[in-house]
């Protein structure tokens, strides 16, 4: 057991280290400003309660927590891909876990950022349950379509794959109203700096897993 | 005698296969994930706040 921990509690720390970092001083401010507007607004009911000691300082509680969840989230991350990569197996230690780790960005980053574009504080889902219970459902589905392309033959991955990109594309053309509506300037850049929060999230993983994974 | 006796506490405990494994840390993994990505209670809500907003997670 000790070799699906070790690599996934090494590369969860590097990995959820350099990512708060970057959240800390590109993404955070962002969402320091939509909650000010949200304070600032008199149509949001919705209040929040950080009150961790938020002042100038990197170091304070907030940033501290935002730490240690980045770490546990990129270890749980780091978990699941390993257990994949070992029931997958393969010939080759890093084309499998580069493989991974692109499935990764897409199942639980671009997939739901297609369907649920990322949420500044202040901008309501609506029924969260139901968004939730959505995300949920969208990444076990992609899991399995993507387990079920991969026992299958070369030509029928990339015929599934073409199929989801079809019907996502469907959707966003269906749906451009939600899509665009709820984008505004702060709003847009806080999509593109969640982008490569994400892409680096699962860049890093991928270097370390492939660096720690000793098989 | 000796034999015996070292059988008896070098009983080999049967290791668990590749696949339950592998099950149990996607199992970890996703439950790590249910936890800091869908909880409701206000302690880890408010810790993975942030994270949440960024990760693309459904937070309110």
């Amino acid at each position: 057991m000790i070799k699906y921990l070790y690599p996934a509690l090494v590369a969860g720390l590097i990995t959820g280290f350099f990512v708060t970092l970057f959240n800390l001083f590109l993404v955070q401010p962002l969402i320091a400003e939509a909650e000010l507007l949200e304070l600032h607004s008199a149509s949001t009911a919705h209040e929040h309660s950080h009150d961790g000691g938020e002042g100038d300082s990197l170091i304070n509680e907030r940033n501290f927590l935002t730490l240690l969840v980045n770490i546990a989230m990129s270890v749980a991350l780091s978990l699941i891909v390993i257990g994949f990569y070992y029931i997958r197996g393969g010939p080759s230690i890093a084309k499998n876990l580069l493989q991974m780790a692109f499935s990764g960005f897409f199942i639980f980053f671009l997939l739901p950022k297609l369907l649920i574009l990322p949420q500044l504080p202040g901008q309501s889902l609506g029924n969260t349950k139901f968004v939730q219970i959505l995300w949920i459902l969208t990444t076990l589905g992609s899991i399995a379509i993507l387990m079920i392309a991969d026992r299958l033959n070369y030509f029928s991955i990339k015929l599934l794959l073409l199929l989801s990109l079809t019907v996502i594309s469907i959707f966003i053309l269906q749906n451009t109203d939600l899509v665009l509506h709820k984008t505004d300037a702060l709003h847009s850049t806080f999509i593109y700096y969640t982008f490569i929060s994400n892409l680096i999230l699962w860049t890093l993983l991928y270097l370390n897993l492939n660096y720690f994974i000793k098989d | 005698m000796y034999t015996k006796i070292y059988q008896l506490f070098t009983f080999r405990v049967p290791q668990a296969s590749r696949v339950s494994k592998s099950l149990f840390a996607i199992v970890v993994g996703f439950s790590m994930i249910m936890v800091f990505g869908f909880a409701s209670p206000e302690l880890i809500h408010d810790a993975a706040h942030d994270v949440r907003h960024i990760m693309t997670f459904p937070c309110h």
